[in-house]
């Protein structure tokens, strides 16, 4: 019986260390939590490789990366994001270079197996558009606004505090974690290198919803 | 036969890069365009013919056998043959093809036009058309476009440009040819330009200098956080990075999203965003007169303006598989060459006129084109090779409908081989080909050409050398 316990307590402890290694933060809850396969059937995810470490990492494809949107930035689907105010970006402009594929025209039956050589610029289109529609509702809701709330978007360039104050509120929202004081220090190294501050905001969004752990999981 | 017994490039080739990349390195600031070296460049054009291009029913169209035509057109000094303009429909309904003639083709391309006879090893859409891309693996099982993209179009930011899918878009299975050799994948020709600048036309974004400051954040952010500290040497992750900075940058610097615009500015409101059509777009045009409707002209369009501007050297293009309807007709028929099933002789006859013609409307642009726009590097045709790819024949008939067969040829088009001639022959009684002999051209009808040989002789060709490769001296002009 003793024998069971100190089993039990040390197969407990293996799982708690494994668990620890492999979500160091939390992550939004979805396609993130299926297996690669059934995420790829969804356009979710999609295993490609190990890192030395021998983690799995597994790039957000298509309608993961938009999931993410809808809900971080609290858009509706058809405004994330749409080339000359018509054309969806993610159904149709980007979706081979963001994971889909279009096997009607072009006969592709498969999906590009990893990121395309244009995947960072369609995703930070995407993320502009997203951004910018955001700061567009916000702006128009005053004090209501959701996301861009912790300075004023007419007038004075942000301050390093407001600046961190923001940042804080788009890591939760893209990222599902607190940032770090490392990155909040960089992010209050910005400020005043962009004056405007619906700018400034927009700068922000892109450089924290277009870094590498938006892209991957 | 000489067998090539080095790996890679030849020696002449590494030192040329070698050099090529000392003389790179002063002018390092410089956009990426400016980086590739015309003079080595080489482009490769890859046309897939899917479904089943038969080659008794183009330029090996026979009068005897199986497979006759009645009423031949021969070309005064070509020892190939053209199939007649047929009056084809879809099941009767619907007028299917262009009228454009084999026999126009030949009269003005004959010279640079070579037949290879082959038998292929799958008669599966999705193999074979794989195994026509990577000579079923003859180079390490690099395809040709990444052959030719890896070694002649080093430094370009999309030197493998896909408009293909299927077998043709497939990655070859050597996992040693870096990412930025690997197909790149075009899904609409028209809208593709979009996706080469990260900020333009973005109603309310930020400018130039707000992208640069906010990238750069985005680097220290990264740089500092867990999640790059975690996964540091993943090659998915290295490899998304640094497309990130290679060619971001230099798309943009080199106004590619203006280079690449084949909308229609008035329909679609281009100036509101910013955006301008292409100069090139009269150009195109010209010989892609319905790119805004036809996707294969417009998937034409993009890979030669993908060449022309220095983004690209291996272009592989297919035609829908959708017919193309219009009040006239189609010019195309369903599931391209594959409505041989139905109906050989019309879809041989539609898809050939169709793939044709628009191949004629290319060459001439690459004809009249100067390689990187510097005259002294000559015209982009001169390095040029085009490669009527396919994954296999069809059955040896001249009516009602056809099944997949091993037994074909395929069309080769390149100022770089001896043209106006069949390497290989045809059995009149039959309808099957036969091979030939790489080192004098002599046919052989004990021979029998593969995927492995049609790779090796384009890669001859085109100066590629690989362990395993046969010398094709009797089909090369120049390498």
């Amino acid at each position: 019986m003793k024998l069971l316990g100190i089993t039990l307590l040390i197969a407990i402890g293996l799982l708690g260390c494994n668990h620890k290694v492999k979500k160091h933060n939390v992550r939004s809850a979805g396609a993130n939590e299926e297996t690669d396969a059934s995420a790829n059937a969804k356009g979710g995810g999609g295993m490609n490789e190990s890192s030395p470490a021998g983690l799995n990492l597994v790039w957000k494809r298509y309608r993961a990366f938009e999931g993410g949107l809808v809900q971080g930035l609290s858009l509706p689907k058809a405004d994330v994001c749409k080339e000359l105010g018509q054309y969806s970006c993610i159904d149709k402009i980007h979706l081979t270079v963001l994971g889909g594929n279009e096997p009607y025209q072009l006969g592709q039956y498969e999906r590009p197996s990893a990121p395309t050589a244009l995947t960072p610029l369609a995703v930070e289109r995407v993320i502009l558009a997203a951004c910018g529609k955001r700061l567009e509702l916000d702006k128009a809701a005053g004090g209501g606004a959701l996301v861009f709330k912790f300075f004023p978007l007419a007038g004075a360039s942000p301050s390093a505090a407001q600046l961190k104050a923001q940042a804080g509120e788009l890591y939760k929202r893209f990222l599902a974690r607190e940032a770090e004081g490392p990155e909040l220090d960089a992010v209050a190294a910005f400020a005043g290198k962009i004056a405007n501050p619906e700018k400034a905001a927009i700068s922000l969004c892109l450089a924290i919803g277009s870094s590498a752990e938006n892209i991957f999981l | 036969m000489k067998r090539q017994e080095k790996s890679g490039v030849n020696r002449r080739q590494v030192l040329l890069g070698a050099g090529a990349a000392a003389l790179a390195a002063p002018f390092a600031g410089r956009s990426l365009f400016a980086q590739g070296n015309s003079s080595q460049k080489k482009y490769i054009f890859i046309i897939c013919a899917a479904g089943g291009a038969n080659i008794l029913d183009s330029f090996l169209a026979q009068a005897t056998g199986p497979a006759a035509f009645t009423n031949l057109v021969t070309v005064n000094g070509s020892p190939f043959k053209a199939a007649p303009v047929l009056q084809n429909s879809i099941q009767g309904a619907i007028p299917l093809g262009n009228g454009y003639a084999q026999a126009t083709f030949l009269q003005k391309f004959a010279a640079d036009t070579a037949v290879m006879t082959c038998e292929v090893s799958s008669v599966n859409h999705i193999i074979a058309a794989k195994r026509a891309i990577s000579g079923d693996n003859a180079f390490g099982g690099r395809t040709l476009p990444e052959a030719i993209a890896s070694t002649f179009g080093k430094s370009l930011p999309l030197a493998n440009l896909m408009l293909a899918g299927g077998g043709y878009a497939l990655h070859g299975d050597d996992v040693t040819v870096s990412d930025a050799y690997r197909g790149q994948f075009v899904a609409d020709p028209l809208m593709f330009a979009f996706a080469t600048h990260g900020y333009k036309g973005i109603t309310g974004a930020v400018g130039p200098d707000e992208m640069r400051a906010a990238r750069e954040l985005r680097l220290q952010l990264e740089s500092v956080s867990r999640f790059q500290q975690q996964y540091k040497g993943s090659r998915i992750l290295d490899s998304y990075q640094r497309n990130r900075e290679r060619i971001v940058e230099s798309l943009e610097k080199g106004d590619t999203v203006t280079k690449l615009m084949l909308l229609d500015p008035a329909a679609n409101n281009l100036s509101q965003y910013g955006f301008q059509v292409s100069g090139d777009i009269d150009l195109v045009r010209g010989k892609f007169p319905n790119l805004a409707t036809d996707p294969y002209e417009a998937r034409l369009a993009l890979g030669f303006l993908a060449a022309k501007s220095g983004l690209s050297n291996a272009v592989t293009i297919a035609p829908s598989q959708a017919p193309q309807i219009t009040a006239q007709g189609s010019p195309n028929s369903p599931i391209a060459f594959d409505w041989s099933h139905v109906d050989h002789r019309g879809a041989q006859n539609a898809m050939w006129s169709y793939i044709l013609k628009g191949i004629d409307g290319l060459i001439d642009l690459l004809k009249a084109t100067d390689v990187d726009g510097d005259p002294s590097q000559g015209k982009m045709w001169d390095r040029s090779m085009i490669y009527i790819a396919t994954e296999f024949g069809r059955d040896k008939v001249s009516s009602g409908g056809s099944g997949h067969h091993l037994n074909n040829g395929v069309v080769l088009i390149s100022p770089l081989l001896k043209g106006n001639k069949i390497y290989g022959g045809v059995d009149v009684n039959t309808g099957l080909t036969y091979g030939f002999d790489p080192a004098t051209g002599a046919p052989d009808p004990n021979r029998k050409m593969k995927e492995k040989h049609i790779y090796g002789a384009i890669a001859h060709a085109m100066g590629l050398s690989f362990e395993g490769r046969l010398d094709y001296t009797a089909m090369v002009r120049k390498a």
